[in-house]
């Protein structure tokens, strides 16, 4: 059995390791990770699905597909439909492949009592062929004008190499196409999404999961994906959401040495603090970490700069930063302002530290993370940060950051 | 399509999912990287896997008295069940670390990694989640479904090994 100060040095161990770990950004990450939650989801519903269509075998003959002109033949009609759930699974049903079948269908019309939630359509699709899938399709707004940076829109996701695929593509009418898919050997997950965003903040995605892990060749390809979110009839859906809302495009995220330049003065500007660059980090745009010493004690601080901070979503980025954040102090220039300690996972972990966040009125998030000195008062535990809660937010808050 | 905001979301989307997500991500990124000795891609694919799994429940998980430590758990079981994906060795060390400079050799901890990933996957887990998720012996045997006994000799034997390998490096890290 190890000792206590053994288990204690063996901790410290695996904090050095910890420290190697990658930087992930965390919205990206997130959102990721929401979409392969989406993506079990749906797995688990066609296993259901698949279940009550044994059980109930005599009873529910999925709908057998007829043979019918494609669908990107099909214009809109002149008189608008009713867009009601029935027109949501409908419409998703008319654009597949003739000859195979769908089950456990569901759609979901735009709720003007509940706004913020999203138009949807989902059902089993089986080719006939032994290609099984489960399709979600949702229709959403995009901020304008749509740029190819906006987050919404970029590649994320943990590359295993040879599992995962993103393909960005803008196409000469200013729309949008971004098509991810994912599995690979070894992958109990095979999976392929287009998103497609129209220049007036239109989006419609569809993302199709393999019903059964073993086959890994999707019934509906890259074409037929694509076929489907272009399709005109969706358009119809967006009247009752409403148009986009326009926000200015975001610059780009500030160079690590621009960056390094505007935060000198300030910490130079507090008491006893000592910058050392010996050991920066500038090598993603927007992020640089530098050591911080005061009184003898060094902290690590990591600065991130993100111009056009969630631009591209319809919900307002103010009322997202004040939902993340809780209660942040607004200043009077509209600022907001959130800091908090942070514990970490474990009370004895280094994990813990300073944070503080800033959303500057131009749109600017300002993200300062301060960890616990490497210099412990007793020698033992890792001591305070060299920098207190009001300092870092009175760094954050700072307006150049909404100026390099 | 947006979860950011209070009701978006597929599925009639769980509404703080996203945010929990973002606050964990760094946490289950470092827990996952010591779990599988190193290995940056694999980590980050583990961690964000185990959130895509509390996605479907959230509504009940979120109601849970701990859910960072439920999400924990699901990592850790993650990690014990998946498929090896790839045979390489490869390791990535020269990422973006988040993290605060230390005075030590890199060298060192990129050894100590390696000495990881050369132990069985249930006794690293015991390890991370003794001393890196600081949890006591009954509940890391909880956690992995073994018996305390089973947890402390793995952790002895686990620890010894790691000492035999790293030798002097062991100190090295320990006290900088």
């Amino acid at each position: 059995m190890p000792s206590p100060s053994e288990e204690e040095d063996f901790a410290r161990v695996l904090r050095a390791g910890a420290e190697l770990a990658p930087a992930v950004p965390a919205d990206e990450f997130a959102l990721g990770a929401e979409r392969r939650g989406r993506r079990r989801v749906l797995r688990r519903r066609i296993g259901v699905a698949s279940a009550v269509a044994l059980v109930a075998a005599a009873g529910v003959v999925p709908a057998l597909l007829p043979d019918r002109p494609k669908p990107s033949a099909q214009a809109p009609a002149a008189t608008p439909p009713r867009v009601d759930d029935a027109f949501m699974l409908d419409t998703l049903t008319s654009l597949l492949p003739a000859g195979g079948t769908v089950s456990d269908g569901q759609g979901r019309a735009p709720d003007p009592n509940t706004p913020g939630q999203v138009p949807q359509a989902y059902l089993g699709y089986d080719d006939g062929h032994g290609g099984r899938a489960q399709l979600l399709l949702a229709i959403d707004l995009v901020a304008t004008p749509v740029t190819t940076d906006a987050q919404r829109l970029l590649c994320y996701e943990p590359v295993v190499p040879g599992s995962a695929t993103c393909d960005p593509a803008a196409r000469p009418d200013g729309s949008h196409l971004l098509t991810t898919g994912y599995g690979g050997p070894g992958s109990d997950d095979h999976s392929l999404s287009v998103a497609y965003t129209l220049a007036n903040g239109r989006l419609v995605q569809v993302d199709e999961v393999s019903a059964d892990p073993t086959v890994k060749e999707l019934p509906l390809d890259k074409a037929k994906l694509t076929e489907i979110v272009t399709a005109p009839q969706w358009q119809w859906v967006f009247g009752t959401l409403g148009t986009a809302p326009s926000r200015p495009p975001a610059r780009p995220a500030p160079a690590g040495d621009r960056m390094l330049a505007a935060l000198t003065p300030l910490l130079n500007g507090v008491q006893g603090v000592q910058l050392d660059t010996s050991r920066t980090g500038t090598d993603l745009p927007g992020r640089i970490r530098v050591d911080v010493t005061a009184n003898g004690r060094t902290s690590v601080l990591l600065l991130s700069v993100t111009p056009g901070w969630r631009r591209s979503y319809p919900t307002d980025p103010q009322l997202t930063f004040s939902t993340m954040h809780r209660s942040p102090d607004r200043r009077p220039d509209g600022t907001l302002v959130s800091s908090t300690v942070s514990l970490g996972g474990a009370q004895r972990t280094t994990d813990g530290g300073y944070l503080a966040n800033a959303l500057l009125p131009d749109g600017t998030e300002v993200s300062l993370r301060l960890w616990n000195s490497t210099t412990g008062r007793d020698g033992e535990r890792p001591g305070d940060p060299v920098l207190t809660t009001d300092q870092l937010s009175a760094l954050v808050s700072a307006p150049v950051w909404g100026t390099i | 399509m947006d979860s950011s905001t209070t009701t978006r979301g597929a599925d009639g989307g769980p509404p703080e999912f996203r945010e929990f997500a973002v606050s964990q991500a760094r946490h289950l990124v470092r827990t996952a990287y010591l779990l599988t000795g190193g290995d940056a891609h694999l980590a980050e694919d583990l961690a964000q896997e185990a959130l895509g799994k509390l996605y479907g429940s959230w509504r009940r998980i979120s109601r849970m008295e701990n859910p960072a430590g439920y999400a924990r758990t699901v990592l850790v079981n993650t990690f014990l069940s998946h498929r090896c994906r790839r045979s390489s060795s490869e390791r990535v060390t020269d990422t973006f670390a988040e993290a605060p400079g230390r005075g030590d050799d890199p060298a060192l901890r990129v050894a100590l990694l390696g000495v990881l990933a050369e132990l069985p996957q249930q006794d690293r887990a015991v390890l991370v989640l003794r001393y890196w998720e600081d949890l006591g012996v009954e509940e890391t045997a909880a956690a992995l479904r073994l018996t305390p006994s089973a947890v402390r000799s793995r952790a002895s034997r686990a620890l010894a090994r790691l000492r035999t390998r790293l030798g002097d490096q062991f100190d090295d890290l320990a006290r900088p």
